[in-house]
């Protein structure tokens, strides 16, 4: 009997845990790059003698068994492709494909992240918005006219020409500027990048279980390629994050009529003399 | 009479067992491949009500005959799992699967091989298709299952292809893609009667030793893999809360009648002890 009131508790508790994942994702349907999270449930084991049972590896016909309530199994995140959004801002760039930024943390140790917004320091290195220099490392040169990045991830700007330069030039040359290749973005991806880590700020760590990244430039088998001038949105669909959270509250709701009614019958149990 | 106090005592008891087994339902209703639990109950032995008196009629004595059956009450004999078909939930990811019809996937856990109906699948750092909570997912001849990629298909007969995209530059310098199934594995998948299964937690079940495990055939039609769904748990709310009121209701009907039963042994206690 505590028995029900417990499970009915378990799964109060993991209704609870599928609303903070829900209110997670809503909360980041505006982020860049932001991959939803999906939480698992399994149900848990109860009667010990089962156990035993099951431990010794003598299970008998028509023997009780039943759960005793819910538990998470696993929060994985989706991966699955966002859509692209145009910014038309060069240094946003988006990855149509399995691959991942590598960005160098202030540790020296590397992560990788979706989020494609990146801005120039001081020295003209490319960072993320939170600071991170781009891996390898992108320098722009001080002064220049225009930015092209390819699809395959080459990145050139386009300089003045110099007087000596003009002087070559013929009447009808155009005189658009001399284009100057400066890097090359690369990107890293994963055989599973379920097994990520997220680290916060939309940046992702590998662990044994992601397997080592794999890099190349943008384009290579499944990496895919780089668009600058756009942002990759984030893969959270409102109408599906809305109905799991309806769900998730009426579920929420039978468990703490369950715990009610069963707390009642307790209630009376301890009443049988009146 | 004191007979009467066990008998509602039971009802109240039994009230409680199947209480446990509707919050454990509840509990689970969001739970992917949960199979509801059901209580069987059974009424105990009864004992024969005998009228005993002085005998009517002309010739004096004494009867003693049978007159019928009085019961003692009931009890949750055993709880049953009901095996029947889950709503399907649509996810479009590559690993989840689901059956549709009767089978049961197969997993090797760190304490024997189980099985379940939740195909939320992933991968581990081996490779090896696993289950949420690390279970490996086992093929047609037991054997694990070792994936690279999540670019997958899964067919209707359970066989996993990888694909192998290969692109080729045409003639006029524009390329095309080309994406080639390669065969990986078929998972097993068995069917096994619901008196061979014994929960086993983590959504997945044991066989009892000497089970029937049949593999499913296909061929026969009723049963097939769907990949990008999950199977929600097979309870149905609508019954599950109003059962849980009416047993709710049925235990109070039963503290009732202890509680009266109580009264009037109090009365035959205090009241006819008095002279």
């Amino acid at each position: 009997m505590a028995l029900s009131l417990d499970a009915a508790v378990s799964g109060m508790v993991q209704q609870q845990k599928n609303i903070e994942a829900i209110a997670n994702n809503l909360a980041n349907v505006n982020t860049t790059g932001y991959k939803r999270v999906k939480i698992h449930f399994q149900d848990i084991l109860d009667s010990a003698s089962v156990f035993a049972a099951l431990t010794t590896g003598v299970v008998e016909q028509g023997e009780v068994s039943e759960s005793a309530g819910v538990s998470t199994a696993a929060m994985t995140r989706d991966f699955a492709q966002g859509t692209l959004q145009p910014t038309g801002r060069q240094m946003d760039f988006a990855i149509n494909g399995d691959g991942f930024f590598r960005v160098l943390l202030d540790d020296g140790s590397m992560a990788y992240t979706r989020s494609g917004i990146f801005l120039l320091d001081g020295d003209g290195k490319v960072t993320t918005a939170s600071g991170e220099l781009l891996e390898p490392p992108l320098q722009l040169p001080p002064r220049f006219r225009g930015l092209r990045i390819e699809l395959d991830g080459e990145v050139s700007v386009i300089r003045d020409y110099t007087d000596a330069e003009l002087a070559d030039l013929g009447p009808f040359d155009p005189r658009d500027g001399v284009r100057v290749p400066v890097g090359q973005i690369e990107l890293a991806r994963f055989a599973n990048p379920a097994g990520l880590e997220a680290i916060g700020n939309s940046r992702y760590r590998e662990t044994p279980q992601s397997q080592p990244p794999i890099t190349g430039t943008p384009g290579q088998e499944g990496l895919g390629a780089v668009f600058s001038g756009w942002l990759e949105a984030s893969n959270v669909d409102i109408a599906t994050e809305m109905t799991g959270l309806v769900m998730a509250k009426r579920g929420y709701q039978l468990n703490v009529v369950a715990f009610r009614t069963i707390e009642d019958m307790l209630t009376q149990a301890n009443d049988v003399t009146v | 009479m004191i007979r009467s106090l066990y008998t509602a005592a039971s009802g109240m008891v039994l009230g409680l067992r199947q209480q446990d087994v509707v919050a454990d339902n509840i509990a689970n209703s969001s739970t992917v491949g949960y199979k509801a639990e059901q209580s069987a109950q059974t009424a105990f032995g009864g004992v024969l009500a005998r009228r005993i008196g002085p005998a009517d009629g002309p010739v004096p004595g004494r009867v003693d005959e049978v007159i019928g059956q009085v019961g003692t009450g009931a009890f949750v004999e055993n709880v049953r799992t009901y095996l029947g078909q889950g709503a399907e939930r649509e996810t479009g990811a590559p690993l989840d699967v689901m059956v549709r019809g009767d089978g049961f996937f197969v997993a090797q856990t760190d304490e024997g091989v189980r099985y379940t109906r939740d195909g939320h699948l992933d991968r581990d750092d081996q490779q090896r298709l696993i289950t949420a909570d690390g279970g490996r997912i086992l093929d047609v001849d037991g054997n694990e299952i070792i994936i690279d990629t999540d670019r997958v298909r899964v067919k209707s007969d359970g066989t996993i292809h990888r694909l192998v995209e290969t692109e080729t530059v045409q003639p006029d310098g524009s390329t095309s893609v080309d994406v080639v199934e390669e065969f990986v594995a078929q998972l097993q998948v068995v069917t096994i009667g619901a008196d061979d299964l014994v929960r086993a937690g983590d959504s997945k079940f044991v066989a009892v030793p000497g089970a029937a495990l049949t593999p499913v055939d296909y061929a026969a039609g009723g049963t097939f893999i769907l990949q990008g769904s999950l199977e929600e748990a097979n309870v149905n709310i609508g019954q599950t809360a109003t059962r849980l009121y009416s047993v709710a209701r049925t235990y109070q009907s039963n503290q009732r009648v202890f509680a009266e039963i109580n009264k009037t042994l109090e009365s035959t206690v205090t009241e006819l002890g008095r002279v």
